[in-house]
């Protein structure tokens, strides 16, 4: 299929301003249209995805779905600086992109959740009523690893620079005093910081109703899916998920510093989605 | 020499070098000497080898001396197998 897509970009009213979005509108949108709204990662990570995001745009829209993406507040192109991110705010503007796209016409949301946004999606995933399926790409499941790996570029930033690197445990009590970090040109607030560290995928994987594509991207066929997210597909499994994991091979397109595509993973999630194997 | 190539492979594949990886040695020149070997490759890397060989890296291991070459970062790798 080669539909024809607009592409609709809005600023809508989210709870604390304005919030950037960018709708792909199939060329028939209906009731039974599935909007697949993306929940991005945090940081230089969301900007080195954007390509990737807009990419599963344009396949979405040439097979007839819905995308939607919302900046939340504080990031993107959204209102507020980044230092006003917080973690629950952008998981309510998560629920606000979930309205927004209801209000378009979609009777049938799935959340595309991309490293750190796989945690927010976990977080609010029981109040989406009108779920049809949960596709993660690289999700991280330990918010307090994913902080630790996040506060490293900061120490890693230092080398070179002839300035103090810090400690994790300094970070920590810098954050306990109300400071804000700066992460490689990033602020982080200490409402940003909390929330990550305490958001953990295994609280919430009691949620088993809609079939999950999850798909891991390895950078070569020497590298292995790494060991804690195997045991927490098996252990979602055990509990009765209808879990899907397919691995790629391509760059970490999440972390290069040169935009690097993985248009392998992009067709496979489209192909997932129209039940392709 | 297993684990050079090793790291070797996790440094090609983190910073996506593909070929120009292929004279990689004990000796080459890691941080300041490779463009793409940004503050974000180095958690990467860190995180690649984590994975790959079940240890962990303290704080004060990431530093320039550590990253200085592909035999430095092996040393450490070393130790922590012991």
């Amino acid at each position: 299929m080669n539909s024809k897509y607009t592409i609709e970009p809005a600023y809508i009213e989210g709870e604390k301003g304005l919030l950037f979005s960018i709708h792909y509108r199939p060329h028939d949108l209906e009731k039974k249209s599935e909007c697949f709204i993306v929940v991005q990662s945090f940081a230089e990570e969301m900007n080195r995805c954007r390509y990737m995001c807009t990419m599963l745009a344009q396949l979405l829209g040439k097979n007839n779905f819905g995308y939607l993406l919302v900046d939340s507040y504080g990031t993107g192109d959204s209102e507020g600086d980044f230092i006003d991110a917080d973690w629950e705010q952008g998981c309510r503007d998560l629920l606000t992109a979930v309205s927004y796209a209801e209000s378009l016409g979609y009777n049938k949301i799935s959340l595309v959740s991309i490293r750190l946004g796989a945690l927010q999606t976990m977080q609010v995933v029981s109040s989406i009523k009108k779920l049809n399926r949960l596709i993660f790409w690289q999700p991280v499941i330990n918010g307090q690893v994913a902080l630790r790996q996040f506060l490293r570029i900061k120490i890693a930033a230092s080398i070179g620079r002839n300035e103090e690197p810090g400690t994790i445990d300094e970070f920590d009590a810098a954050i306990e005093r109300g400071e804000s970090l700066d992460v490689a040109g990033y602020d982080i607030s200490p409402a940003l910081y909390k929330g990550m560290k305490s958001s953990c995928f295994d609280d919430f994987i009691d949620f088993n109703a809609v079939p999950i594509g999850w798909f891991t991207t390895l950078s070569s066929t020497d590298r292995k899916t790494p060991r804690p997210e195997l045991n927490m597909i098996d252990k979602w499994k055990r509990e009765g998920a209808n879990i899907d994991h397919r691995i790629i091979i391509g760059p970490s397109y999440w972390q290069v510093h040169e935009r690097t595509l993985v248009p392998e993973l992009v067709s496979a999630t489209v192909d997932y989605i129209m039940g392709v194997d | 020499m297993e684990l050079t190539e090793e790291i070797i492979g996790i440094v090609r594949d983190v910073l996506v070098l593909g070929d120009r990886a292929n004279d990689f040695n004990a000796s080459t020149q890691l941080i300041g000497a490779i463009p793409e070997f940004d503050s974000m490759s180095v958690v990467g890397i860190i995180t690649a080898i984590e994975e790959e060989y079940g240890c962990v890296f303290e704080d004060d291991e990431i530093s320039a001396d550590v990253f200085e070459t592909i035999g430095s970062l092996i040393s450490l790798v070393e130790s922590k197998l012991g």
